[in-house]
């Protein structure tokens, strides 16, 4: 920006509208406006200002002046439609020419070009630049002035976008006529880009400017919710490892991955790729959702795709942008466990119960009471001793720009995570560079190369998810130990409490060596784009390098007590140090060709082959017996201890693929997709797959019938059905039988290699299938008002399974078999509205979703997954165990009801009978009394929100939510007091059932007896909720401001996530993955955060 | 020539297009199934694989199964009465047995195949029959009717139903009797031999009271003159003694390579218990150095109660106040019996979970017991017996049986005497206390007299183990044990 531009807008917006009293009589004959003007500076306080360049002064005029004001001689002296000036405070006068932006606003308004009405709610912007604005009730804007020749662009929802060349006007009008054509809006989908209003297939697609500011600590994260049928659960808070799993219309197969396809400006990537992007670098996704859009991507697109494109240079002008936010975390909940003295009595009733002796005297829970830790009892909060609040914080700022020829965008962000969890951390790099050339009408390059490097940091222990992880040990150690004996080492061993095995200090675990991870992951894409006629010809290489250097250090740690004795000693220091890297070479070529015949007929076509090559490879080394704790590499480690390992792996996959459209009047659409893959997973015979798709589309509302229903936009009926493929199975060679030569033995002394057959193979494995319904309806009312809904049916066959197999064959892993079928049913419905009222826009969205999973057949096989069921006719992964009917109260009970074994004692869990070897109640409580007791999959997910604009506030609201869904609380089954893992007890354990407190909730403590830890429906919870899982507020300073510096835009935000959570489970955050059974996982984040975004 | 470089940009992408070839990969990791021959190297290569799987049986699973017998408390779920055939332990022997199968069979089909087996090739088939009759013999003891499953498997062969344990026993005789006829006498250490064959053979029917059979096999196991009791009881379960007379067979292991153990390890201040603690049943039946129980020796002190004891005292339990690794007395305390084991453990903190200690599963001991034990049993009590015994008995300096008891001994206090050498002598090596009750019928006698905690008897369901019932889910020719229905 020019310093003389920016001190005329500064000297414009101060306009004032004071009348000037000095009045003029002279008259000047031939002279220069110079000298007219220094006649009057000598004459009153005025003072001149004007750049000789711009200005004739030396004109020679004549004027009589008689009693005028300095205005009216001004007005006089210039024209003033080439003229204007500006009358200060303190007298000074600034005469200025008049050019493109000496004004610095245009204003105009919006109407509707039929009726005359005006238009609220118009989105009016400056193209290629990010300035723009609203209509307000009155259908009129102000907008910066734009330089002439731009473009504004004016566009609403159900009109026509109209597009002009800006002309230097200081007033623009604009009337829109209704887009009878509907929605103009382009999405990606599969190799191209296709008009919204034309798909015939489900595709939901997102802006990310939208999300982006959202404190999510991953890309995929931050879509949590946005889509209807799109799941997305994050697994845990953990920094750097807190990956969150996808599922596209629910779990489309049993073995094979779940998770949807992920393409990023074409290559193909993994989800983890998608979750290192930086939020910022993402301009939209597309979700493709049914056979019709994702069977071009054949055997791979099963579960869905997500298309990924990040952002573009501008063609134009200079803009960079600016983001940042801080924030702070906080685990969403924490355990409310007892006291340490409550603890001691339940431990020592467990014990009593089981007929054994008390663990802790009457002394020594005194000792607990009064919290000294110095005399070895204490009542330590663990949560409060690991946990805190720590700060998460992100930077990001891109630099877009480029002219006819060339558009560049380059863009930065570091991200920064510190662990709620002691001694976690995780920070994040990306670089995005983009160039697009043009090399002349026909022919466009592209370069696209990204990069990242992630690096995590934490303790040599696990952190979560079993029980001496340091999770599990803060719900599971008593907090009746101290921290640290007196002399400082971290208690481990009470001082005389006979029998109480070593403690897990969960303080001790989290300061324990460390595990470091490091990830880089380099991708570089370049393309070709030749356009010739109709004909288009697309080209594109890429390489994509990914690796992982993780290293763990184990140190040799020593705890002595304040006898002085030796209380644990880990003996010898370990470190483990692995790499793996990934190559993948992608290559495709496509070309396509679109026509219209008579007008009517719109036809396009489209064929390509595309070939993919993936390696992979890992090494690991491993040493022990460190001289000291401070010499961390392999080379001290013993020699004789030193190990290392290796594996590689290879898959190619090769593809040919095609696409074919055709439209009557844009009314009725068809389409035709078709995939041929090979995939080398397969054996030669099996190796190939075909998966097809067909859709179309019925535009209702352009029928002639439905022509005088003005609130209607757009009426779309769709429909498709497709096959499509499945193939990752994790392992590339799953058809050839192995023998593995790990088998070894000692003959003579000596390591001899041994070989034997540890996995059963089969080579007729090959693809699975999934044949995919879709039935689609949009819908457009009042120019406000949207709504998709969408019914769908996936049948997903032959699948790949791993059906377990009888252990007698040898205790060896099961073969792949190509068996069975699942089905995953459902319907998505979403909505938007929007509107305004004044000076208030406003939008509400809602999303709402029903997966029904089925498993249809299984070969007549029933899957015994831990805890859990898939059988015929039931959802996948339903909990499977006993029923419960409370607790006995006495032994008239117990002689009342099915016998238990080992024999039922007052307190104990009271099991159903509910069936026997006959199939009927044989009056005790066995194996066959097991039941589906809940699922373990969510059958409604759904999501609202909405959006606020009043002047410079804007506020966004966005809640989530899971319904219809049962949880393991896995943890409280260690409460039953059975011995052996660390133990501690929730508050509500206090009710437990003892001969005084007959409770019908919580069964007798017995340090011995298993039976109350049965797998049954006691210990599944109701896992519905309801969250509030983002907010944010923000403000826009106001132009007149920023423009003194510089700034186009700049919004102040305050945001937070997980603010607020409703639901029944307890202790633990209900958000986690299906796979997760254990509770005590890496805590869930609230986060608040504070943020900028800025725009120069 | 404009356009030249157009053209070039273009065909140089066109051209990369893929052919078949492409998607032919090799698994670079393994071997695949069709690279094993027949070659003597390769059957060896699957015979290690064979012994491999043999490892995993021992390398403390056989600890727990003294907790059965009154040598020790542990597995509680299962000896306190509340076992299911959901209980793991039971999974455990269940697949490490039939996984040692397996691999026994896919070597045994492979030398079905060969025409004119050579020797090296015989003893190989041997050495897998031996084998595959060791894991039977285990399989059969704890569970009774099991599948007996003889050949290489397919996929569709794998719904196997069960055999009694009269097949069982025939195949294990079976099978070791081709071992004992085709099994050198020597072999590199640890392989098995005609020695092991023939004793194997031995405490199978010993198991089944076959008393004739006991005792030709233990006669020809004598008359080798290859094995001899070892002089150092003491150090008989160290590393340092391994390859030793008296073992017959081990299972070997080392640390630092992915071939240790995990029963000798120690913490700073006891061993590794695996779960397991002798019970004082067990500590209390070691006879005083008068060759008298501690309930009938002068010498016994109840104070300092490990004083005048049978050597072997020492050897197997560690007790309150005995010095362990680092100098440091070991506290009952972390014992809820009082006492540890110390018998295969190491003073070391090293390699605990990775040790190096070969476990015998067949000694010379053990030869010298079943052939005194038969020849009772068959009234045969002549000084033969005695000389067994006390063969056993001097090793240690215990007193001979005649010095203490006389000569004139009942063929039932023989037979007292007998069982309470091989308590004393063979405790806590993998549960052979455990089949000795069974056999006798003395377990429900035997868990009564155990006080320390409730040890009830429940019968066929105390002395055979169900089926895992993942095993039942898995296959629906697989019937439960009636009597764990």
């Amino acid at each position: 920006m020019k310093l003389s531009t920016f001190l005329l807008l500064f000297t414009l917006i101060n306009i004032s509208a004071e009348t000037f009293s000095q009045k003029f009589s002279f008259e000047v004959k031939e002279a220069t406006i110079k000298d007219l003007l220094a006649k009057i500076e000598g004459n009153s306080d005025y003072k001149f200002l004007y750049r000789s360049d711009l200005i004739d002064v030396n004109k020679q005029i004549t004027i009589n002046i008689n009693d005028e004001n300095v205005e009216s001689i001004l007005g006089r002296i210039f024209d003033p439609g080439n003229f204007v000036y500006k009358i200060f405070d303190d007298n000074l006068i600034v005469i200025s020419k008049k050019i493109a932006s000496q004004q610095q606003s245009v204003t105009g308004k919006v109407t509707d070009s039929s009726t005359g009405e005006a238009l609220a709610g118009v989105n009016v912007t400056i193209e290629g630049t990010l300035k723009g604005t609203i209509t307000d009730a009155n259908g009129s804007f102000i907008l910066q002035r734009p330089e002439t020749g731009a473009t504004i662009s004016f566009s609403f929802i159900g009109y026509v976008t109209q597009k002009i060349t800006y002309n230097n006007e200081d007033v623009i009008d604009i009337k829109l006529t209704q887009d009878v054509q509907a929605l103009e809006e382009v999405i990606v989908v599969g190799y191209g880009t296709q008009k919204k209003v034309n798909l015939t297939g489900s595709v939901a697609n997102v802006d990310f400017e939208s999300i982006s500011n959202r404190p999510s600590t991953n890309s995929v994260s931050a879509l949590a919710g946005s889509i209807p049928g799109l799941t997305i659960i994050q697994q845990s808070g953990q920094p750097g490892n807190d990956l969150a799993s996808i599922n596209i219309r629910g779990i489309g197969s049993i073995n094979a991955g779940v998770a949807p396809l992920i393409i990023i400006d074409g290559v193909t990537s993994e989800v983890s790729d998608f979750a290192n992007l930086s939020p910022y670098e993402v301009k939209e996704i597309s979700v493709l959702k049914d056979a019709a859009s994702s069977a071009i991507y054949g055997s791979r697109a099963a579960n869905g795709v997500i298309l990924v494109t990040t952002k573009n240079g501008l063609e134009s002008d200079t803009k960079i942008n600016f983001n940042a936010y801080w924030g702070l975390q906080e685990a969403t909940v924490l355990p409310k466990l007892v006291d340490s003295w409550d603890f001691a009595e339940l431990q020592n009733e467990a014990r009593t119960n089981a007929g054994l002796s008390p663990f802790f005297t009457d002394e020594q829970i005194e000792l607990m009471k009064n919290n000294d830790p110095t005399d070895g009892f204490s009542n330590t909060n663990w949560a409060n001793e690991i946990l805190r609040v720590s700060p998460i914080q992100n930077y990001n700022i891109s630099i877009s720009t480029g002219n006819e020829k060339l558009s560049v965008y380059t863009g930065l962000n570091y991200y920064n995570q510190e662990g709620i969890l002691l001694n976690s951390n995780s920070d994040r790099y990306n670089l995005r560079s983009k160039f697009e050339l043009k090399l002349n009408e026909h022919i466009k390059l592209g370069l696209n190369l990204s990069g990242v490097s992630k690096k995590s940091h934490q303790s040599a222990v696990s952190l979560g998810g079993a029980d001496y992880s340091i999770m599990g040990t803060v719900y599971g150690t008593p907090n009746a130990v101290p921290v640290y004996y007196n002399n400082g080492n971290y208690f481990v061993m009470f001082n005389d409490v006979p029998g109480y095995q070593r403690i897990y200090n969960p303080i001790m675990q989290a300061e324990f060596g460390y595990n470091n991870g490091a990830n880089k992951g380099f991708v570089s894409t370049f393309t070709v784009e030749i356009n010739w006629k109709k004909l288009k010809f697309n080209s594109l290489i890429s390489y994509n390098y990914n690796d992982a250097l993780t290293k763990n250090w184990e140190p040799r740690l020593i705890s002595i007590n304040d006898a002085g004795e030796t209380v644990w000693d880990t003996n010898y220091a370990i470190l483990t140090q692995q790499f793996s890297n990934t190559h993948i070479l992608q290559v495709e070529n496509y070309l396509s060709y679109s026509t219209k015949f008579v007008d009517n007929h719109a036809f396009s076509i489209l064929a390509g082959h595309t070939f993919l090559d993936n390696k992979y490879s890992y090494f690991q080394a491993y040493g022990e017996n460190f001289p000291s704790n401070s010499l961390q590499v392999l080379d001290a480690s013993s020699a004789d201890s030193q190990r290392a390992y290796g594996q590689d792996s290879y898959y190619s996959l090769q593809s040919l693929f095609g696409r074919i459209n055709y439209d009557y009047k844009s009314k009725y659409l068809f389409e035709i997709n078709i995939r041929y893959d090979g995939s080398s997973r397969f054996a030669k015979d099996n190796r190939y797959g075909v998966f097809p798709s067909f859709s179309a589309g019925w535009r209702v509302s352009e029928e002639k019938f439905l022509e005088g229903i003005s609130i209607l936009n757009n009426l779309k009926i769709r429909a498709s059905w497709g096959v499509l493929g499945n193939q990752d199975i994790g392992d590339n060679y799953a058809y050839t039988s192995v023998y593995s030569t790990l088998t070894s033995y000692l003959i003579n002394g000596q390591y001899t290699s041994g070989a034997s057959i540890t996995d059963m193979a089969n080579d007729k494995i090959c693809w699975e299938s999934t044949n995919s319904l879709n039935l689609g309806l949009d819908l457009a009312l009042l120019n406000k008002l949207e709504f998709t809904f969408d019914y769908f049916i996936r049948n997903t066959e032959n699948m790949l399974i791993t059906l377990p197999i009888p252990i007698t064959l040898g205790d060896l892993n099961p073969p792949y078999q190509n068996i069975g079928k699942i089905q995953n049913k459902g319907w998505e419905l979403s909505g938007i509205y929007r509107d305004n009222a004044d000076k208030l826009i406003y939008s509400l969205n809602f999303s709402l979703s029903q997966v029904k999973n089925k498993a249809i057949d299984l070969n007549n096989q029933e899957w015994y997954p831990t805890n859990q069921i898939i059988k015929e006719g039931e959802s996948l992964y339903s909990w499977y165990g006993y029923l419960t009917d409370g607790i006995f109260q006495n032994q008239e009970e117990i002689d009342a009801s099915a016998k238990q074994t080992p024999a039922a004692l007052s307190g104990d869990i009271k099991y159903k009978d509910i069936s026997g070897i006959d199939g009927v109640p044989d009056g005790k409580i066995d194996s066959y009394d097991r039941t589906i007791i809940g699922k373990s999959f969510p059958e409604f997910s759904y999501g609202f929100g909405g959006s606020l604009n009043y002047r410079n506030f804007d506020f966004n609201i966005f809640f989530q939510g899971i319904s219809q869904v049962d949880i393991n609380d896995f943890s409280r089954i260690n409460q039953t007091g059975v011995g052996g893992n660390p133990k501690n007890w929730s508050v509500e354990w206090l009710n437990r059932w003892t001969s005084e407190n007959p409770s019908d909730k919580y069964p007798r403590l017995d340090f011995n007896r298993t039976v109350n830890q049965l797998f049954s429906d006691y210990w599944l919870k109701n896992g519905s909720y309801l969250r509030l899982k983002n907010m944010e507020v923000g403000y826009s300073f106001a132009r007149n401001i920023l423009n003194r510096i510089s700034v186009d835009n700049m919004r102040l935000y305050f945001g937070g996530q997980n603010l607020l959570t409703f639901t029944k489970v307890k202790h633990f955050d209900p958000e986690r993955s299906m796979s997760q059974v254990r509770s005590e996982f890496y805590p869930q984040l609230r986060i608040y955060q504070i943020g900028l975004n800025m725009t120069f | 020539m404009k356009h030249l470089r157009y053209i070039i940009i273009v065909t140089l992408f066109v051209n990369i297009v893929g052919c078949d070839d492409y998607l032919d990969h090799v698994n670079p990791n393994n071997l695949s199934e069709n690279a094993l021959g027949q070659s003597e190297s390769d059957l060896s290569l699957l015979l290690n694989g064979c012994y491999d799987g043999m490892q995993n049986n021992f390398t403390n699973a056989y600890r727990f199964l003294d907790c059965f017998s009154e040598v020790g408390y542990g597995e509680t779920v299962i000896t306190e009465g509340g076992g299911t055939p959901q209980t793991n332990t039971y999974l455990d022997y269940w697949s490490r047995s039939y996984m040692l199968i397996a691999r026994c069979n896919e070597l045994l089909a492979k030398i079905d195949d060969i025409e004119s087996p050579d020797d090296k090739i015989i003893t190989i088939e041997s050495e897998a029959k031996f084998l595959r009759a060791l894991a039977y013999y285990y399989l059969t003891v704890l569970y009774k009717d099991t599948p007996l499953i003889i050949s290489k498997q397919s996929f569709d062969d794998r719904f196997v139903s069960k055999n009694s344990q009269a097949d069982i026993k025939a195949q294990i005789n079976s099978d070791l009797e081709y071992a004992v006829l085709h099994l050198p006498v020597n072999q590199v250490y640890p392989k098995a031999t005609k020695g092991a064959a023939l004793a194997l053979k031995a405490r199978v029917h010993l198991y089944f009271s076959e008393w004739n059979d006991v005792l030709t096999l233990t006669k020809a196991i004598i008359d080798f003159k290859k094995y001899e009791l070892f002089s150092d009881y003491s150090k008989l379960f160290l590393e340092e003694s391994e390859e030793n007379n008296e073992s017959i067979f081990a299972v070997a292991f080392e640390s630092g390579m992915g071939e240790g153990e995990s029963f000798s390890g120690s913490w700073p201040k006891q061993p590794n218990q695996m779960g397991i603690r002798p019970l004082s049943n067990y500590a209390d039946a070691f006879y005083c150095t008068d060759g008298l129980l501690i309930s009938k020796s002068p010498l016994y002190n109840p104070v300092e109660f490990y004083n005048n004891r049978d050597p072997r005292y020492e050897v197997s339990i560690l007790r309150k106040g005995e010095i362990w690794s680092n100098g440091m007395p070991y506290e009952a305390g972390t014992s809820v019996t009082g006492y540890s084991i110390e018998k295969y453990c190491r003073i070391t903190t090293l390699y605990r979970t990775d040790g190096p200690v070969d476990f015998m599963i067949l000694r010379y001991a053990d030869v010298l017991l079943m052939r005194a034990e038969a020849l009772v049993e068959t009234n045969i009590i002549d000084e033969e017996v005695f000389q067994l015994i006390d063969q056993v008995r001097s090793r240690v300096g215990m007193p001979n049986v005649e010095d203490v008891e006389g000569i004139n001994l009942s063929q039932a206090e023989m037979r007292e005497l007998i069982r309470h050498e091989r308590l004393v002598e063979l405790g806590l090596e993998g549960g052979l206390r455990w089949f000795d009750i069974k056999r006798w019928n003395i377990v429900e006698e035997v868990y009564n007299s155990i006080t320390f905690h409730y040890r009830p008897y429940l019968g066929e369901k105390t002395l055979y183990w169900p089926i895992p019932q993942v095993e039942i889910d898995n296959n629906p020719n697989l019937e439960q044990h009636d009597f764990w229905n």
